[in-house]
């Protein structure tokens, strides 16, 4: 089964580079461009000045694409730790996702130990995202897995299934 | 105490005052005072606590659920959950080395290690978590243990433990055994289970002046066996339960020492002290063998 989970080509031709970075909010999921933030004033830009309601993470700009996308932000417990506007609609949980296991959301048809896999890894700091196939509310979906943090997480984008 | 003003508050949070104002009205938090100018004074540890969360979590309302439970203030037992939920033992160490610095070891064992060990124990698919909150528990018994002051009083108090390995209930019965040493008592602990010829070596050099029964793991059976035992050996001291460790759902005729561990030290120091104790001792000694 582990086949099933592909491995973007284009982020992994760059994976010996230096990673494109950018930087998205968690909620609204507008992108800001590469962090430019300095180290020793972490909260400046933490949270998003356009809703108030994100926390503004770094993800590979291989991952995140476009803005205002659905995502989920995973720990690597397999957690919902946050997401964004588009993504609760998708999932239309009334009372929201957040701190739910993720695969109480969503399965894979690739199967549920490659989406925790892929998920973990993700969450352990790999930035180059893989694609798998993913069942969201009886929607066939895809979802795009990278690395995001800080902290550390898993950012899944969810995306119809490219043809 | 004079709180933060709005964009001093909103400056340390790196937000602007608006978005400030937007939690204040959309989550309640942080919630500031009012002068009687009616300007926002906010306090500085629900500033700070906020400040903290916002570096460790992925959006605004975990962040401010993570906040609020540490407004509950220094070392709260929840904050050490999440640090077993971390499975950060040197966090789970800095908070309670905070607690020390405002309360008695006692307390922070009874207000922060067994409450967090019972919210450990309480949820389900956590099991991991669980094993290093009670092994790090003992350890860390173990290290209060060693720096007790020696024993001041004459008494000694034998300690029969039924609680299975390593659970809250065995973590409890430890934490008794600490209680006991700093006030003074020479304390000795045992398995419930131990034969009659094993035991007689420790009764004599303890020469025990109350037997405890603790754990929940006994069979009245057992504790029979141990009564008769303790007998056989000569000693008259007086039989306690320490947290229902009596295997019967009806009344008995052990008394009970209480459900905390300070509960128990304190009344075993009024038995002890008091003429309650030569009552009991008299009692236990007519009741023979009998538990």
């Amino acid at each position: 089964m582990r086949h099933l989970a592909r491995v973007h080509p284009s982020t992994e031709q760059r994976r010996s580079n230096r990673e494109e970075l950018t930087r998205f909010c968690t909620h609204c999921a507008e992108l800001f461009g590469a962090p430019t933030a300095p180290a020793d004033k972490p909260l400046r830009g933490r949270v998003c000045g356009n809703c108030g309601l994100g926390v503004i993470l770094t993800c590979s700009s291989a991952t995140l694409t476009a803005p205002r996308a659905a995502f989920l932000v995973v720990t690597a417990d397999l957690r919902v730790s946050a997401s964004s506007r588009a993504a609760e609609d998708v999932l239309a949980i009334p009372d929201g996702s957040y701190g739910r296991p993720l695969l109480s959301l969503l399965t894979s048809p690739a199967g549920i130990g490659e989406l925790a896999r892929a998920v973990i890894r993700a969450a352990n700091g790999t930035l180059a995202p893989s694609t798998i196939p993913v069942l969201v509310a009886s929607k066939d979906l895809e979802a795009r897995i990278g690395g995001c943090g800080n902290p550390p997480a898993a950012l899944l984008v969810l995306e119809p299934v490219a043809s | 105490m004079s709180g933060i003003r709005t964009n001093a508050a909103a400056e340390l949070l790196g937000v602007s005052p608006n978005t400030l104002r937007s939690w204040e009205r959309r989550f309640g938090y942080p919630e500031p005072r009012r002068t009687a100018g009616g300007h926002r004074q906010y306090e500085l540890g629900e500033l700070e606590a906020l400040r903290r969360a916002l570096l460790e979590t992925h959006n605004i309302s975990s962040a401010i659920q993570v906040a609020r439970q540490r407004g509950e203030g220094l070392g709260s037992s929840s904050r050490l959950v999440e640090a077993f939920d971390r499975f950060d033992e040197g966090l789970a160490d800095r908070l309670m080395e905070e607690s020390l610095a405002l309360r008695s070891i006692e307390r922070s064992v009874e207000e922060l290690l067994l409450p967090a060990l019972e919210i450990a124990e309480s949820r389900e698919g956590r099991e991991a978590e669980y094993e290093l909150a009670c092994r790090w528990a003992t350890g860390w018994l173990h290290a209060a243990r060693r720096v007790c002051p020696a024993a001041s009083r004459p008494d000694g108090v034998l300690l029969f433990d039924s609680s299975p390995g390593l659970t809250l209930e065995g973590l409890q019965v430890q934490a008794l055994e600490l209680g006991l040493r700093r006030a003074g008592f020479r304390v000795l602990l045992l398995s419930v289970g131990l034969a009659q010829e094993r035991m007689t070596r420790a009764m004599r050099a303890l020469d025990p002046t109350a037997l405890v029964l603790c754990g929940t793991g006994a069979t009245l059976d057992v504790v029979g066996r141990l009564v008769y035992s303790v007998r056989q050996l000569g000693s008259s001291a007086p039989l306690f339960e320490y947290r229902g460790a009596m295997p019967v759902s009806g009344s008995h005729n052990i008394p009970s020492l209480g459900g905390t561990p300070s509960e128990a030290v304190r009344n075993l120091k009024a038995m002890v002290d008091g003429s309650a104790f030569g009552r009991i001792a008299a009692v236990a000694s007519r009741a023979g063998s009998r538990p």
